[in-house]
């Protein structure tokens, strides 16, 4: 037994010193787009880094004369000051939160952060699709930043086959209900996202999207509580925004209950933030329905806006940063 | 628990660890308390299932070799019923009930099918399986009954081959777990080499694969009859690689642990024929359906027109063992044509003594025989499997006409730009290529190491060279072993 464990000791370190080297050389491989992304940033000391989804570069609406996407309306909107963005499709606070532990690894700390936090973060589509999870990336984030990094990559595959496995089956037979009334489950509620949905189908989404009380174990809420804290004490000013709704077509569905329930939503929100000093702009009730667009294949109230929405909302941020 | 994830990695060291340092008497209880963790990591309430199949099965062997006479048919039935019930339940009741739906609504009647929201537990048809052979051999005699019920529940649970096989024998199995192992290091050596061959087989070869044939397979109608073929041909080293590699990981742990398991593949590819491709492809599993269902229908001692019955009434249910839907019944079917007709065939014509060139001509056809069976296993659908049958020649006059006329830049855009590409780049696709061929260099050598006599360094800078492979190539989008949903 001895002879093997020597052996097996051997081979160990023969693997660790060839990781070693490997990693060394090649430790570019490792990072994502977006990580490189926030390399460059850190590099360059980007004073204004805006982080968000879909909305920031995604133009909807035909109509629009200015196709100008939010996100360039916003920096125009900032001033002096340089600008980035840490953008894809469905990101969410789970990896805004990463990124912001991976930005304190680096020892970045640019001067504004600006957080959307769209109501839509809270359902089951962001809470439990594996594909909103970013696992992989979040995973590759924490070990990159550890003593494991020449192993990160491993690690990440070997942690995200698993990961995945679990969420997929927990976002499968997730069940959505309305107060106790059973509407389906998140998988068949979230293809109303896909399709034209009917007036019902519309409803239930309204209803699977905003209506769930939104409580402090949420992770995506824990995951914009610990960006607050982290910063807290930070000479970085980081500056939420409730993504503006559009509650006109929510009420039109629901009633006053839709407001009712946006309104206690958002201040929870609001306040577990504000413990962390945190500055939170509210745009939930202040664009109609005029000011969102709509596409044939997307569900309505999707939070994407149009010209008239972007303007209002860069304009609102970059009064902010300016102040 | 997933063989390759991190949990694993802890799991295998600790259990083989404690293994070692424990008395003999008690190693049983630490392999099922250690098999249980393995299985509940996925769903602790399957566990259930599990003990209620174990507790009846235990107790008809127990009662089959106590009783005389026609009691013991009852006992029989009584458990196959019950394991297959279950397997019924879980696994074909959706199936079952929408084909009657179909069938009512053809017949004009009214009948709605109401589905079952049931996750099928994993490993049951694997397991199930397993039980029923102990059964069956306990009532034919072959098999004394285990009276030990510990020992019968490890056999059943056995960690490394709970999941995805090889479905083991008790005449195999049971004698081993009571027989006091000690540490054997070349043992345990051989035993870690295999998970390493099996996870690089599996993490590095088959998910490469599977961008490929997730790509293609998942909207056929939006690519070439090329893209087709080399998509198909992909699934083929796959599944191969997948299910193979989750086989040597398997036999790689309880060789650890010194347990030897039966051999699952014997290098398929290159089967000179069908009936040799189903003596090398998942072994356990045609073993078993060769002794359990066919040899009970009459086998081969019957007229030829049962013989034939008997093949295709054996890989019909071969192909509903795989999962509930027509795309496997007729992947099934279609192997046992080919074996009916590879039985005419060596009827009517003469056998080709010492033509050596015949064998590697046959390997061919057979490979491309079995390949052109996948696309009905892999395709979503009946529907996307006939289209895809329909298209894997379409182009072909233009692709061999750039072949011959060496216009491989022609050919290579038609494969990786034509449509959006196949899912792996020129480059990527080409590693792909040489690590296929790197592990089939691999397997050989592995296989053959007596008689080569591979030097110590050599065979050291193998296996670094695979672990580094799987620490550094493994791609971000891991793929479920293929055979985790039968």
């Amino acid at each position: 037994m001895y002879r093997f464990i020597k052996k097996l000791v051997l081979f160990l370190i023969i693997i660790t010193i060839a990781q070693q080297i490997i990693w060394s050389a090649s430790k570019k491989s490792y990072y994502t787009q977006l990580m490189k992304d926030v390399n460059d940033f850190a590099v360059q000391k980007t004073d204004v880094i805006y982080f968000g989804d879909s909305i920031l570069t995604t133009i909807d609406e035909k109509n629009d004369n200015d196709k100008t996407p939010l996100f360039l309306m916003v920096k125009n909107a900032v001033g002096p000051y340089s600008f980035g963005m840490v953008q894809r499709n469905s990101l969410s606070p789970l990896i805004f939160s990463a990124f912001t532990d991976y930005m304190k690894f680096l020892r970045y700390t640019p001067k504004y952060i600006i957080v959307p936090v769209n109501l839509h973060y809270f359902s089951a589509m962001y809470g439990l699709h594996p594909q909103n999870q970013f696992n992989d990336e979040r995973i590759r984030m924490k070990y990159i930043v550890s003593p494991f990094a020449p192993f990160a990559d491993f690690i990440v595959n070997f942690l995200v086959s698993e990961t995945n496995m679990a969420d997929e089956r927990k976002y499968q037979n997730a069940p959505v209900y309305d107060r106790n009334t059973y509407l389906g489950t998140a998988p068949e509620l979230d293809q109303y996202a896909r399709v034209l949905p009917s007036a019902q189908q519309t409803e239930k989404f309204l209803i699977y999207t905003f209506m769930k009380d939104i409580d402090e174990n949420n992770p995506q809420l824990k995951s914009l509580m610990h960006i607050a804290e982290t910063y807290n004490t930070s000479s970085t000013k980081v500056i939420f925004y409730i993504t503006p709704v559009d509650y006109e077509t929510g009420v039109s569905h629901l009633g006053k209950r839709f407001l009712n329930q946006l309104r206690r939503n958002t201040d929870f929100i609001k306040n577990k933030l504000e413990t962390y000093n945190a500055r939170v702009l509210d745009f939930s009730l202040s664009l109609q329905a005029d000011s969102f667009s709509w596409s044939s294949d997307v569900a309505v109230v999707n939070g994407h806006i149009n010209e008239k929405g972007r303007k209002y909302l860069s304009a609102q941020i970059g009064k902010e940063i300016q102040k | 628990m997933l063989f390759n994830s991190i949990s694993f990695f802890i799991f295998f060291p600790v259990t083989t660890i404690l293994y070692y340092l424990i008395p003999h008497t008690y190693r049983w209880i630490l392999l099922l308390v250690a098999s249980c963790y393995f299985y509940a990591y996925f769903i602790p309430s399957y566990l259930l299932i599990l003990f209620l199949l174990i507790g009846v099965d235990y107790v008809a062997g127990r009662l089959l070799e106590q009783t005389r006479g026609k009691r013991r048919r009852y006992y029989l039935w009584i458990s196959v019923l019950i394991n297959m019930g279950i397997l019924f339940v879980f696994k074909y009741f959706n199936f079952f009930n929408e084909n009657l739906e179909q069938l009512s609504r053809f017949l004009g009647l009214d009948y709605t099918a109401s589905s079952l929201q049931l996750i099928l537990p994993l490993g049951l048809s694997f397991h199930t399986f397993q039980s029923l052979s102990y059964v069956i051999d306990v009532y034919k005699g072959k098999q004394k009954a285990e009276k030990h019920p510990g020992i019968y529940a490890l056999y059943v649970m056995f960690y490394p081959q709970l999941v995805a096989g090889p479905i083991e024998r008790a005449g195999n199995m049971l004698h081993q777990f009571r027989e006091r192992k000690y540490f054997d290091e070349r043992g345990v050596t051989e035993g870690l080499k295999r998970i390493l061959i099996g996870l690089f087989k599996k993490v590095i070869v088959a998910d490469r694969l599977a961008l490929i044939v997730n790509h293609v397979y998942s909207q056929p109608n939006q690519f070439s009859g090329l893209q087709l073929s080399i998509a198909t041909v992909a699934f083929a080293f796959q599944i191969y690689c997948d299910f193979s590699g989750y086989s040597d990981i398997a036999i790689g742990s309880a060789k650890s642990l010194g347990i030897t398991l039966m051999e699952n593949f014997n290098y398929p590819y290159l089967a000179a024929s069908f009936q040799d491709f189903w003596r090398r492809w998942h072994i356990s599993l045609s073993q078993w359906f060769r002794d359990y269902v066919y040899i009970p229908l009459g086998g081969n001692r019957v007229s030829t027109i049962k013989k034939y019955r008997n093949i295709l009434i054996v890989f019909a249910v071969t192909g509903l063992w795989h999962g509930a839907s027509w795309t496997f019944v007729l992947w099934g079917l279609l192997h046992g044509i080919y074996l009916i007709i590879s039985d005419m065939i060596r009827k009517i014509s003469p056998r080709d003594k010492n033509l050596l060139f015949m064998t590697p001509v046959k390997t061919v056809i057979t490979f491309a025989c079995v390949s052109f069976a996948w696309i009905f296993f892999r395709a979503r659908t009946t529907e996307d499997a006939l289209y895809i049958v329909t298209h894997l020649t379409d182009n072909l006059l233009t692709v061999t006409r750039d072949v011959i006329t060496f216009q491989f830049p022609d050919v290579s855009a038609s494969i990786f730009r034509a449509n959006g590409g196949i899912g792996l780049n020129r480059t990527q696709f080409q590693t792909t290529v040489g690590l296929i061929i790197v592990l089939l260099g691999v397997e050989f050598l592995t296989r053959n190491k007596f008689r080569l006599k591979i030097p110590l360094l050599i065979n050291w800078a193998m296996y670094v060279l695979l672990t580094l492979a799987i620490l550094n190539m493994g791609t971000s989008v891991i793929q479920p072993f293929i055979y985790f949903q039968f």
